[in-house]
């Protein structure tokens, strides 16, 4: 037989059923209320930032669109601005996007494309242009290959992710100059991010450097840490190890230190996790590309308002060349922080590229009130 | 007690033993790593490292599996006791001049502190489990799966005002960073031997519990046919209570040295998925998803083997990655396991497999099955060796479908 709860307790289902629905209503007040009270709007409109992965890269960029809804005032219009951790991948970014077309809260949203190719996604942020809500991409576009799908939304904001690993790849050409074998670690290989920053990275470094392994960890911090250990009883001649996603470089440098083998491989990464610069502060990372997802967060709530106003000024300060080639991008900058006795000169990179020693890095971190980047 | 009798009443114990030396006989042998004299001592410090973290958790989810119930909660305590423990820590540790908590530096004394806030905070999620299956009556299955996805959430909830109410407000974050940079907490994973240690004694105290006490008999017999033991005076609520809170505590532990190894609190992604890694040792270990049956050395070789098949894989596998081949691996182990355990039972091996209409699909889906699998695993005439494999193995299964034709009708 078929056990169900007891719903005797509650004298009858019926009763059980109101009893549930008056629960679920007062966990649902109380959600809104705590919403209420640190979002202060007015008119209850919402801009989303909508992130591909969760990741403490999405804090900073939190803290740049709490910035902009400063500066810009927004609470005085009624309008709120949060960042939703996507944490189920393409369908759960799927997900999202259909229920917000139908949510007449929502007037906004930056989003950081899962997949970009993938049509039922973007078919889903085509709904929400349908519906009068404004789009954006932030930190991962659509494919830009295609026409249609860069219709979908207004411009992009982020980094160039082919040149953030060109720029990596070619500190790891001036630290090892003799190349040698490498192995690539990130979350998920089929993210056009990680497909990006892995051609740049092979473009920046050249053909000294051969790639002998490219393993994904599903954003698992402890298999991240075994696939390194793994790289390693596979191959006994690694000369570099690259992580792709912020928790890869700290998860490297975690494994070289156990594995005392510091001395003979080198480890760049990319973002500026918390324990990432730690480690680099005890010597066991060389470089680390960090983008700047402050800018990201800022510039995206930024544009969104100004779309939302149809205010040509505030948008031509963003994309001045919107309508010409490529003018639907804005790049935000690059910078590339490297220890105090690092070989690392400024005059390898792009003119763009802001060059920081861990110091700096560390002192500006500070002065913006961040733990990392 | 004769070997004999030994071996037979621990034929599983004994198999496993026999499969774990075989499948580390033959990574030891074709990997250079292994034969390596610097690396060979590091890869069985973290081999044994692992799969003490994997063991006792798994221990947990095979004492209730024994009780007769399942906790699909492991992964999501797992998450939800990091994130108690790294919060705990934003509290205990000293403030810097800025008023953030100094994670940077902590001491003992704090460490004790969390994990001891931790381990209450699992015994508490292993009494709600007990009290949401024995009073409000609802299947172990939705009470655990409601923490699976719940707790998860709640921590992902808590992290955000845990970090603003530790720092007065000035700080943001989605997890928890411990740099710790003393090695307090971390030095709880990165002393190899720590690990296995604290699985060895909660191997022991389960061990005893389940064997040398009433409680233990009780929890097998419970398990076996819980209406006939609760007939027989046997107090079934006050053992559920037990055995998951028994699985809730070791989740924690599990959740602490996973803290410790990444130095991270992250509730979206920590643990996640681990619970069936948990239930997958139990049952290879040879407890049965119908209560009653189990030992904890079986759990103990049953976690170990489990790592010592996907740390084989990773190490061996050629011209195809191991992160994908890792689940696969791990479901074929599965099926294998328990169909071995189920076919060894009396009469099992005399059985018609592929009888009927049914049989004959799954003749044609084995098949299929191994020249996929023989196809992705060639490095070379990909499509030719699949081909070959699934004739063989469609050959070999239409062979035993003719022989149960015959001998049924013989019969």
């Amino acid at each position: 037989m078929t056990r169900f709860p007891n719903l005797a307790l509650c004298g009858s289902p019926s009763r059980a059923i109101a009893v549930l629905a008056i629960l679920f209503g007062a966990i649902c007040l109380a959600g809104c209320s705590r919403g209420d009270s640190s979002r202060a709007s007015k008119k209850g409109q919402r801009i989303v930032i909508l992130t591909n992965v969760p990741d403490p890269f999405w804090d900073t960029c939190e803290a740049g669109a709490n910035a902009a809804q400063r500066d810009l005032k927004l609470a005085d219009d009624g309008i709120s601005v949060s960042v939703e951790q996507n944490t189920k991948g393409v369908q759960g970014q799927i997900q999202r996007l259909r229920e917000w077309a139908g949510d007449p809260s929502i007037v906004a949203v930056a989003v950081s494309v899962t997949e970009p190719d993938n049509t039922a996604l973007i078919d889903a942020i085509d709904a929400l242009g349908e519906q009068g809500i404004k789009v954006i991409t932030i930190d991962s576009d659509v494919d830009r290959d295609n026409p249609a799908f860069r219709e979908v939304r207004y411009g992009y904001i982020g980094t160039d992710n082919v040149t953030a690993g060109e720029e990596l790849g070619k500190a790891a050409k001036a630290l090892l100059p003799e190349g040698g074998k490498f192995a690539t670690f990130v979350g998920n290989k089929s993210q056009a991010n990680a497909i990006q920053r892995d051609q740049g990275f092979k473009q920046g470094a050249g053909d000294s450097f051969e790639q002998v392994d490219f393993l994904a960890d599903a954003v698992d911090p402890s298999k991240a840490r075994q696939n390194v250990h793994d790289v390693f009883s596979r191959h006994n001649d690694l000369a570099l190890l690259v992580g792709l996603w912020a928790y890869n470089p700290p998860a490297i440098a975690d494994v070289v230190a156990q594995r005392g083998v510091g001395n003979e491989v080198t480890v760049v990464g990319f973002d500026a996790a918390p324990l990432a610069l730690s480690a680099m502060g005890e010597g066991r990372i060389e470089a680390l590309l960090v983008q700047d997802p402050y800018q990201m967060g800022y510039l995206g709530v930024k544009t969104l308002k100004a779309l939302l106003d149809d205010d040509r000024t505030a948008l031509t300060e963003v994309f001045p060349k919107h309508g010409e080639t490529d003018g639907d991008i804005h790049l935000t900058n690059l910078k590339v922080v490297v220890p105090a006795d690092s070989p690392l000169e400024k005059s390898i990179f792009l003119e763009s590229t802001q060059f920081f020693s861990l110091d700096e890095f560390n002192a500006w971190l500070k002065e913006n009130n961040l733990t990392g980047s | 007690m004769s070997l004999a009798s030994l071996a037979r009443r621990h034929r599983n114990e004994f198999g496993l033993l026999f499969a774990i030396c075989l499948v580390l006989g033959t990574a030891m042998a074709s990997n250079e790593s292994w034969q390596n004299e610097r690396t060979q001592t590091l890869n069985a410090k973290i081999l044994v490292r692992s799969a003490s973290v994997l063991g006792i958790f798994a221990l947990g989810a095979g004492v209730v599996i024994i009780s007769g119930g399942i906790d699909l909660s492991a992964g999501s305590v797992i998450a939800f006791s990091a994130t108690v423990c790294g919060g705990s820590l934003l509290f205990l540790a000293d403030k810097t001049p800025s008023g953030q908590p100094d994670m940077i530096h902590l001491t003992g004394g704090m460490v004790a502190l969390a994990i001891c806030a931790s381990l209450a905070v699992g015994a508490l999620i292993g009494s709600f489990h007990a009290w949401l299956i024995t009073s409000i009556r609802l299947p172990p299955f939705v009470a655990t799966l409601a923490s699976l996805v719940g707790l998860r959430s709640l921590a992902r909830l808590l992290i955000p005002d845990l970090m603003a109410a530790s720092s007065g407000g000035t700080m943001n974050a989605s997890k928890i960073t411990v740099q710790d940079a003393g090695r307090v907490l971390r030095g709880l994973f990165d002393t190899w031997y720590v690990p296995p240690a604290i699985l060895l004694v909660l191997a022991f105290l389960i061990w005893v519990l389940l064997a040398k006490t009433v409680a233990g008999r009780h929890l097998y017999a419970m398990g076996g046919n819980e209406e006939a033991a609760r007939l027989s005076g046997i107090r079934t609520d006050r053992l559920k209570w037990l055995a998951y809170c028994v699985s809730s505590v070791t989740a924690s532990v599990a959740g602490i040295l996973l803290l410790a190894e990444t130095g991270t609190a992250d509730p979206s992604t920590q643990g996640l998925g681990y619970e069936l890694y948990a239930i997958a040792a139990a049952v290879i270990g040879g407890c049965a998803l119908t209560g009653g049956v189990g030992t904890v050395l079986g759990i103990l070789l049953g976690a170990l083997f489990l790592r010592v098949v996907t740390d084989s894989v990773a190490k061996l596998a050629r011209g195809v990655s191991p992160d994908e081949l890792e689940g696969l691996v791990v479901g074929l182990l599965v099926l294998m396991a328990v169909a071995f355990n189920e076919l060894r039972a009396a009469g099992g091996m005399r059985r018609p497999f592929f009888a009927g209409w049914l049989g004959i699909v799954n003749i044609g889906v084995l098949a299929l099955l191994a020249g996929i699998i023989t196809s992705i695993l060639s490095t070379d005439a990909k499509l030719w060796n699949g081909l070959v494999a699934a004739v063989v193995v469609g050959a070999v299964l239409v062979i035993k479908k003719v022989t149960e034709v015959r001998a049924l009708r013989r019969a």
